[in-house]
């Protein structure tokens, strides 16, 4: 399998124009499917999603579940609680963990635990990421 | 094969959504708001369609790197 996603204009205060990788995911919980505009992130060590978009695919809270922290750059964390969903990408549909931030601040990103070990991912020239399986 | 949804999403400007989540089907932005869950479920009820959700970053720069202990 292949597919190609094209990266995505965006305006920076700093930069101007800039180009950014993005991908079409959809999530998968039992009966419910979320599909999502992503960033590809290999600097993420997970993929991450929102409070919100988590009662989406109908997230919660259990006895079980450990908050812990997630940090980007800088030293403020972010509550986190692991969980499996499945990921369709193109038409590869596989199980992986994903990070449920408990806060609304995030970006939706596409990390690297149990998503880069399934594919070749490669950033064409600030033009396209090609996903290879 | 890239849907007609995605090319929209690539190429349109989404500026004035800055850190909202929008619910785009085929070329058109059907719903936004801070709260996902309400996005998705307006975007679903006025078109009876599945879209497909995004979050508009608005930070002036991303540089996103992700430490899980």
């Amino acid at each position: 399998m292949e597919i190609e996603f094209d990266f995505k204009e965006e305006e920076s205060g700093l930069f101007g124009r800039i180009l950014r990788p993005v991908a079409r995911i959809i999530l998968v919980n039992g009966e419910i499917e979320l599909p999502e505009h992503v960033y590809i992130d290999s600097g993420a060590d997970v993929t991450l999603i929102s409070k919100s978009v988590g009662d989406i695919l109908g997230f919660k809270i259990d006895d079980k579940d450990e908050v812990t922290e997630i940090k980007g750059v800088g030293e403020r964390g972010v509550p986190i609680i692991v969980k499996k969903v499945k990921i369709k990408v193109g038409g590869k549909l596989f199980e992986a963990r994903v990070a449920w931030a408990l806060v609304e601040e995030v970006p939706l990103l596409l990390g690297r635990t149990d998503v880069f070990n399934l594919f070749d991912i490669c950033f064409m020239k600030n033009e396209k990421t090609v996903f290879r399986d | 094969m890239v849907s007609k949804e995605f090319q929209f999403y690539v190429k349109a400007d989404f500026s004035k959504y800055k850190g909202r989540y929008i619910a785009i089907v085929d070329d058109k932005v059907v719903a936004s708001g801070e709260n996902a869950k309400e996005v998705w479920e307006e975007a679903k009820k006025k078109t009876g369609k599945i879209p497909t959700l995004a979050k508009i970053p608005k930070e002036e720069a991303l540089i996103l790197r992700l430490r899980w202990k």
